[in-house]
């Protein structure tokens, strides 16, 4: 929790790497910078994401560093509610405030990794592929930090409450169980335009940035079911976030400290 | 400054663990709370800090409900048993982090408080490393480096040597002195006797004055 700024630049660096190497690389469809940055919502070269089983297989394994992520930023939060906490809140007079402030830490951590694994990403399309950054490309980059630091950010909400009520290595089950739902949701529906509300609805559907409404991709990306719009989804994980934060709030607030902690036991 | 205690219940698992509690604290007072294990003890003491929500009944210091007006109370020191500090921190950089929630003491006074309990405040060892008895030391440290107004201090003897139990009961009654609110739980029998102004006993979560 207190040593960690130099943890989370690395596990930043590393994942832009990966990522990079993993899906961006051997792509040869690749043809400009915008489209290297759509590889981040699971895009296949020029290919939009469906939703079929091998490409949520893939979209998840370029999740991995961010699966990670949400377990050692879920587990501060609920280590610092469940270990410390006795001696940190007995100090606080408002629990409310303890919590904004913690959570502000944590969505800071969220958007600083988007940020530093996105530029390495985007340091390594341009130095080795030698793709110049478009205004497409920049609005694109921008909009993947965005989306995804809130999208994370909320999974990292969940994570910690679903760890205060039931210990940290269930909650992980808990978190990707719900982000699996989701996935499995969306691969349902996708592709059938008169179930596109169940899209509207998930917001899994707001991270595949492939699908968005921005001149410069509807052109570029093939194989699309559905199209989102931009300012919509920027306002929907906006909201989607808001609920997520005041329920963790609600539920927080409303615990009694220590008798949840399922590590220690005590009662 | 008086601590109020009106009729709280608290009832976990189906187990009433406190049962229609009511007691009137002031200052410049040791209370020592007594009983078996689970009796109640140190759930009475998360209930009088305001850390855990009562069921029925309320809690009040100076016309303040706990868990209306404040959230926990305004001016204390706490142990509670089996809550410990970050593992991965020294003493002295608990202490630091903890007075920083606060920030009206500086440094001086963090490392008065380390020494008073008999540690060294540039001991380099973290937490974790610590022995169960210099952990307990530190945790008294934390509790008092802010000359708080209400010290509720679960087991503060445990753990430690019997240099280490002398030690405390001084600084304890020192705390008295100073004016401060003191409510101790204990096994240790003598530890009651010696430090209480008042003495209760808690039985399956009832409380009875000796």
């Amino acid at each position: 929790m207190f040593k960690s700024k130099r943890i989370l630049m690395m596990i930043s660096v590393i994942s832009g790497l990966y990522k990079y190497y993993g899906f961006i690389q051997q792509e040869h469809s690749i043809d400009s910078f915008t489209v290297s940055i759509l590889q981040l919502s699971g895009a296949r070269g020029i290919l939009g994401f469906i939703g079929t089983p091998n490409e949520i297989i893939r979209l998840l394994t370029l999740m991995l560093p961010e699966l990670c992520l949400i377990f050692l930023l879920g587990r501060s939060l609920y280590a610092s509610f469940c270990t410390g906490s006795v001696y940190v809140l007995s100090r606080f007079y408002k629990r409310k405030a303890w919590f904004l402030k913690e959570i502000s830490k944590i969505a800071l951590s969220t958007f600083f990794y988007f940020l530093i694994s996105t530029l390495t990403i985007c340091g390594m399309t341009v130095g080795i592929k030698h793709m110049v950054p478009d205004k497409t490309g920049i609005i694109v980059m921008l909009l993947h930090i965005f989306i995804y630091s809130l999208w994370f950010f909320s999974l990292v909400m969940i994570f910690a409450v679903a760890a205060i009520k039931r210990g940290s290595s269930e909650s992980m089950l808990y978190t990707l169980l719900y982000y699996g739902g989701l996935l499995v949701s969306f691969s349902f529906f996708a592709g059938k335009p008169e179930k596109n509300v169940f899209l509207e609805i998930n917001p899994i559907s707001r991270t595949f940035l492939n699908w968005y409404d921005i001149p410069g991709i509807m052109e570029k990306i093939v194989n699309r079911h559905y199209i989102v719009r931009m300012d919509y989804s920027c306002i929907y994980m906006v909201i989607y976030t808001a609920v997520v934060v005041i329920i963790c709030e609600t539920l927080i607030c409303r615990n009694d400290l220590i008798i949840n902690d399922k590590e220690v036991g005590t009662m | 400054m008086k601590l109020i205690v009106n009729h709280i219940s608290k009832v976990l698992k189906n187990k009433k663990i406190l049962d229609d509690i009511s007691m009137e604290l002031e200052n410049g007072k040791v209370y020592g709370l007594c009983g078996e294990n689970g009796s109640g003890k140190t759930m009475l003491l998360r209930a009088l800090s305001g850390l855990i929500k009562v069921d029925n009944g309320h809690i009040a210091i100076d016309e303040m409900k706990l868990g209306k007006d404040i959230s926990v109370l305004p001016s204390l020191g706490l142990i509670i048993e089996n809550a410990g500090l970050y593992p991965g921190l020294t003493g002295y950089e608990n202490l630091r982090y903890l007075a920083g929630i606060k920030n009206i003491i500086g440094q001086d006074e963090i490392k008065n408080a380390i020494r008073s309990v008999g540690l060294n405040p540039d001991d380099r060892r973290t937490y974790m490393k610590y022995s169960l008895g210099m952990k307990q030391r530190l945790l008294i440290a934390q509790a008092i480096m802010e000359k708080p107004e209400v010290l509720l201090l679960d087991e503060p003897t445990n753990g430690l040597d019997n240099q280490g139990v002398e030690l405390i009961r001084k600084l304890i009654l020192r705390e008295r002195d100073r004016g401060a609110l003191i409510v101790i739980t204990s096994h240790n029998k003598e530890d009651i006797d010696l430090l209480a102004d008042e003495r209760f006993v808690i039985e399956e979560g009832k409380l009875k004055k000796l």
